[in-house]
């Protein structure tokens, strides 16, 4: 589904990711982790175009994103849910939601409806500014706003930093029902236990390169791996 | 006290021609961070349009229609030919090839109009005073700029707050990229509020004619004190534009009736007094960059 193959990104002269070799198949729950400041973030923005790659390949499907902007690559349904959040704060929750929102196309994507029963809270918040919800309440926000997209693909970028330990573990089960109903995610976190809990397959960034590519349960069992990159 | 109330009229005629104009030119202020010093070419330009169909045809209402259709496609063009390049090389840029463009401007307009002051009647249909209880009495062409210039606001608050192209719009003033990681075009949501900021402009410089004349020199007249609007206003806010217009106009039409020999000085008086308290202007969010 999603492919990077040798992918080098730089801000100005600083040479950022240096070589990045990265798969999330199908249906698949993959977790980016690395300490911070290993280019993660720049990973994503990578894939989005919002830091075009100057060299390498980023494949969607049958499509190659390098060189394409960050609205078509949007479009051909990738979702983003930014580090921060980066809810639009002076609009209403519901303007946050109903912005960008596109139907799916056959009829059975998400709608402001299914948003609002899987999140009652953004319902019940619909008309407040989005900068007055709670952290947790913001990550709700900023996921229903990507979904509202209908993407095949959700990039999320650190959705439990900053989280009270029960609104992690709620962010957790969203992630896995994301999976459930046959979506591909791309999950950033420095939280390693939830990671583990959600996802199928784990990669470890270095230094602007994966250092490490193993099943969550393997990497769960590899102290030796997890003290050496994590530090953990 | 029989000076002061018809001043106040026209303190709100001024303030609500320069809401026209600060719109546009706050809204691209807030999306873009650029400073279009070109902006009160639109309004010079569209003044001058509106005189040649008017000398061609003597009818002003097909000129209202012919100036914002021409004066919008002209600011398009020029956003996506040579604006949109400038967006991301810093405002150095951005400030000496809009002042260029102005100043290139001014001088195809002396070519073709003349150096003369043009005056423009106001149409028939408006022509006449409209008398105040016998107290004091003003234009009704006058009173029609104040009537189309809160339409125009309010139309333009219902686009902007109660439409999703208008949530976009204020979403990009906030953030721009993370609209376009969204799926939405910005590029083309920046021209067309782009192509709607140089039509009202050129609109407003119609408008402005039968009040202030033509003249060469009124573009320079009219971007100070968009600027100065848009400081006090705050830079991307509708409210902003509207509220910092009418109070620049007031301040500058009262300056000049009772200190004329400080002609300017109400309005800096004003644009000091709100950096020092609130930099971000009156309904501002963030401070200029
Ligand atoms: N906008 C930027 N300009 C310059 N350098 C940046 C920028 N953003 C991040 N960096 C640098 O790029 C490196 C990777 O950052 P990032 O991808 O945000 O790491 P992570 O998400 O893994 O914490 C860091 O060294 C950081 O300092
Ligand atoms: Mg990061």
């Amino acid at each position: 589904m999603l492919r990077l193959h040798g992918v080098h990104a730089y801000y100005g002269d600083s040479h950022i990711l240096q070589g990045v070799d990265l798969v999330v198949g199908e249906g698949e729950v993959v977790a980016l982790l690395g300490r911070n400041g290993m280019g993660k973030t720049t990973t994503i923005s990578a894939i989005v175009g919002l830091v075009p790659p100057r060299r390498g390949s980023v494949r969607f499907g049958s499509e190659e994103l390098v060189g394409r902007s960050p609205y078509e690559i949007a479009r051909l349904g990738i979702g983003l849910v930014p580090q921060g959040r980066r809810l639009f704060p002076e609009l209403t929750v519901r303007e946050n939601l109903t912005l960008a929102m596109r139907s799916s196309g056959d009829g059975d994507g998400w709608v402001l409806d299914r948003i609002h029963e899987m999140f009652p809270i953004l319902e019940m918040r619909s008309q407040v500014p989005a900068g007055r919800l709670s952290g947790g309440e913001q990550q709700m926000a900023a996921i229903a706003r990507a979904l509202l997209t209908n993407p095949r693909l959700v990039l999320l970028d650190e959705p439990s930093e900053g989280l009270a330990p029960i609104i992690v573990e709620q962010i957790g089960e969203i992630v896995s029902s994301l999976r459930d109903r046959g979506l591909s995610v791309l999950l950033v976190e420095q939280h390693l236990p939830m990671a583990l809990a959600v996802a199928d397959r784990c990669a470890i960034m270095s230094k602007g390169v994966i250092v490490y590519e193993g099943t969550a349960a393997e990497l769960a069992a590899d102290d030796d791996a997890r003290a050496r990159h994590l530090g953990v | 006290m029989d000076q002061l109330l018809p001043q106040l009229v026209n303190g709100l005629v001024l303030g609500l021609l320069l809401f026209l104009i600060a719109a546009g030119f706050s809204l691209i202020f807030g999306l873009m961070d650029v400073i279009n010093l070109a902006h009160g070419s639109f309004l010079l330009f569209g003044g001058y349009v509106g005189l040649s169909v008017i000398r061609a045809t003597g009818n002003f209402w097909l000129a209202a229609a012919v100036v914002p259709l021409v004066t919008g496609a002209v600011g398009l063009l020029i956003e996506v030919t040579v604006l949109r390049r400038t967006y991301t090389r810093g405002h150095l840029i951005q400030v000496l090839l809009t002042l260029g463009l102005a100043l290139i401007a001014a001088d195809l307009m002396r070519w073709n109009w003349g150096a003369y002051v043009e005056s423009v009647d106001a149409p028939a249909a408006l022509a006449g005073l409209v008398d105040f209880g016998g107290v004091f009495q003003v234009p009704l062409y006058r009173l029609a700029i104040i009537g189309f210039g809160l339409v125009m606001a309010g139309a333009l608050w219902v686009v902007l707050e109660r439409t999703r192209l208008g949530a976009v719009v204020r979403a990009g003033v906030l953030d721009r990229e993370m609209v376009a990681a969204l799926g939405i075009d910005i590029d083309k949501v920046v021209a067309g509020v782009f192509a709607l900021g140089t039509a009202l402009a050129g609109l407003s410089g119609l408008l402005a004619a039968p009040v202030t004349s033509l003249y060469p020199g009124l573009d320079f007249d009219f971007l100070i004190l968009a600027l100065v609007v848009v400081v006090v206003g705050g830079m991307g806010s509708l409210k902003g534009a509207f509220w910092g217009a009418l109070l620049v106009g007031m301040a500058d039409v009262l300056g000049k009736a009772y200190f004329p020999e400080f002609s300017l000085f109400a309005i800096f008086l004003i644009m000091a007094i709100v950096l020092l308290v609130r930099p971000q202007g009156l309904f501002g969010t963030r401070e200029a960059t």
